[in-house]
């Protein structure tokens, strides 16, 4: 309608301005997620995601090794203890991996930033300590002074922005990950589920069609017994689950696909029913006059024409299973925990 | 409490397909918007949980919502998802965040349907931009409206995930699905679980019915 005299109102830039919001607004939380896929559990805890793209200062709490295991005798009733606050500490392996640089420090929480790094601290009765930028620091006093725990130091350290693939490694390849996709995804590929016995398909489809219709006993017309129980589910309920729970030792991913197929048919039967409905009857006819079978008329002809409905209710269908939860929770999980 | 989920946002939906229609970069615009349907609700839920996460007082806030708030001059962080009666509102922005896209993509299909004749009567007769969209437009799609405003209030009434990921029915945030997984899970109560199920299906049939009703007419 863009040609039409008068409806380029002055009014466009302000559709641009609005949408723009729109979409910042919507991209906004999928941002966050995004950007701290790429941080450690450390980083998202100490700052926001936002703050991601400039270097953190954070306050730390970092204590000296035990002066009883690690204290060097200097003579003359002198101690020494030195190291690297960030490897006593565990946060990095060796010096050259300390990704701070402190820029003030201090030895008592009321004064975090009572020294620069350098400076020598001085503790009382001849008892020192100096913490360097990279957090190598050394401890001096007597005998009495170094021992018990470690001295603690209050740095502020400033770290350039850092981000790091571990967190997919982790969800996607590491084998120790005992619930990552490396284990999930490629054990149940293989058909070796040792959480789960899988179960004859059609007790299974019995059991479901049992609950529904309180017959017992195999369900001759599968298909019906199938739709009933979709019908039920697809309103949103689940007696069906309910009571195919309470029957008990089929469980793991077979329930689930049944389920999801369970859930899913009516929608498809009433959504492709409507649709081949309104197919050009006089083709059918052709078809028939040619000497097609129904068979032949239904693969060769209704099929490919339904292609458009099969392929969007094919996007939906994943889309409900891909977001569903409440189906595999009680499918997955036993009622006894 | 699963009622006052439904329809909120709903003002704002006409209005993102209406806005996406007329610019160049609409398409963009409308598949970022889209993106959130691709989302699983328990990712959704996830990612709120950090924009409304509280930290303690001291250290930076990692939530958007309580960095935002204490800038804006708050004393001390909230957590937000234990106030009762406004958590409601935080989870359903869950909702309409995901379900704005599907909404958005259905009624823009249906202003584009809209024959350009009347539109172009409504402008000779010297109708202003919004005259032409709330009396000439929104009265035409009104049946894919009803369809749209239908679908979402099943999903609604059905919402399980967001809540049990987010709250888990705490702070008066329960609603069916997740009291009826409660029971059957956590309480071993088959009856009460059974029961909420059927009326889960009970109030949803009504408005399902009023849909396939709806959605039938539409595609007549």
């Amino acid at each position: 309608m863009d040609n039409i005299a008068g409806t380029k109102s002055s009014l466009t830039w302000a559709v641009h301005i609005s949408v723009a919001a729109l979409v910042l607004l919507w991209i906004f939380p999928t941002l966050g997620l995004l950007v701290s896929s790429f941080r450690t559990t450390d980083q998202i805890r100490t700052s926001g995601w936002w703050a991601a793209m400039f270097p953190a200062v954070q306050n730390e709490t970092l204590r000296t090794a035990d002066p009883d295991d690690f204290r060097v005798d200097l003579g003359d009733g002198r101690f020494m203890v030195e190291g690297n606050l960030y490897v006593v500490d565990g946060q990095v392996d060796s010096v050259e991996d300390v990704p701070a640089v402190i820029s003030v420090w201090g030895t008592s929480s009321r004064e975090i930033d009572a020294y620069v790094p350098g400076d020598v601290a001085d503790l009382g009765d001849g008892e020192t300590f100096t913490v360097a930028e990279n957090g190598d620091y050394r401890w001096e006093g007597n005998d009495d002074q170094l021992s018990g725990r470690g001295q603690r130091a209050f740095v502020t350290a400033e770290s350039p922005p850092e981000f790091t693939l571990s967190n997919y490694r982790g969800v996607l390849f590491d084998p120790g990950n005992r619930e990552g996709m490396a284990k999930g995804v490629l054990q149940h590929a293989d058909g070796d589920d040792p959480g789960h016995d899988h179960p004859d398909p059609d007790r299974g489809l019995r059991g479901l069609c049992a609950g529904v219709d309180g017959i017992s006993g195999p369900c001759a017309a599968g298909g019906g017994c199938c739709r009933a129980t979709g019908g039920a589910a697809a309103t949103g309920a689940d007696p069906a689950i309910v009571a195919a729970q309470r029957g008990g030792d089929w469980k793991g991913l077979s329930g689930v696909w049944l389920a999801h197929t369970g859930f899913g048919l009516p929608l498809a039967i009433y959504l492709l029913r409507n649709y081949m409905v309104g197919l050009p009857r006089e083709v059918i006819e052709n078809a028939r006059v040619d000497g097609a079978t129904e068979f032949q008329i239904f693969t060769k002809i209704i099929l490919p024409l339904s292609f458009p409905a099969l392929a969007s209710f094919a996007i939906f269908q994943f889309l409900w299973t891909w977001n569903d939860l409440l189906v595999a929770m009680v499918f997955l999980i036993d009622a006894n925990g | 409490v699963a009622f006052d989920r439904a329809g909120r946002g709903d003002g704002v939906r006409p209005l993102a397909a209406q806005l996406t229609d007329r610019i160049s970069w609409g398409n963009i615009a409308k598949s970022l918007i889209f993106m959130p349907m691709a989302i699983s609700f328990v990712g959704a839920a996830v990612i709120f949980k950090l924009i409304y996460d509280a930290r303690p007082e001291d250290p930076a806030q990692i939530g958007v919502m309580n960095a935002v708030y204490l800038q804006l001059g708050g004393d001390s962080p909230i957590t937000w998802l234990t106030v009762p009666f406004w958590n409601n509102l935080f989870l359903m922005v869950v909702l309409i965040w995901i379900q704005t896209g599907f909404a958005m993509v259905i009624l823009s299909a249906a202003i584009r349907g809209i024959p350009e004749e009347t539109v172009e009567a409504a402008i000779v007769d010297g109708a202003n931009p919004f005259q032409i969209f709330f009396k000439i437009k929104i009265p035409q799609i009104a049946g894919t409206i009803v369809v749209v405003w239908t679908t979402i209030t099943i999903v609604v009434l059905k919402v399980f995930d967001i809540v049990f990921a987010m709250t888990n029915g705490q702070w008066e945030t329960q609603v069916l699905a997740n009291y009826m997984y409660d029971k059957l899970f956590r309480a071993n109560d088959w009856g009460v679980g059974s029961a909420s199920a059927m009326i889960i299906m009970l109030m949803v049939t009504p408005i399902l019915v009023w849909n396939v009703y709806n959605a039938r007419k539409e595609m007549r």
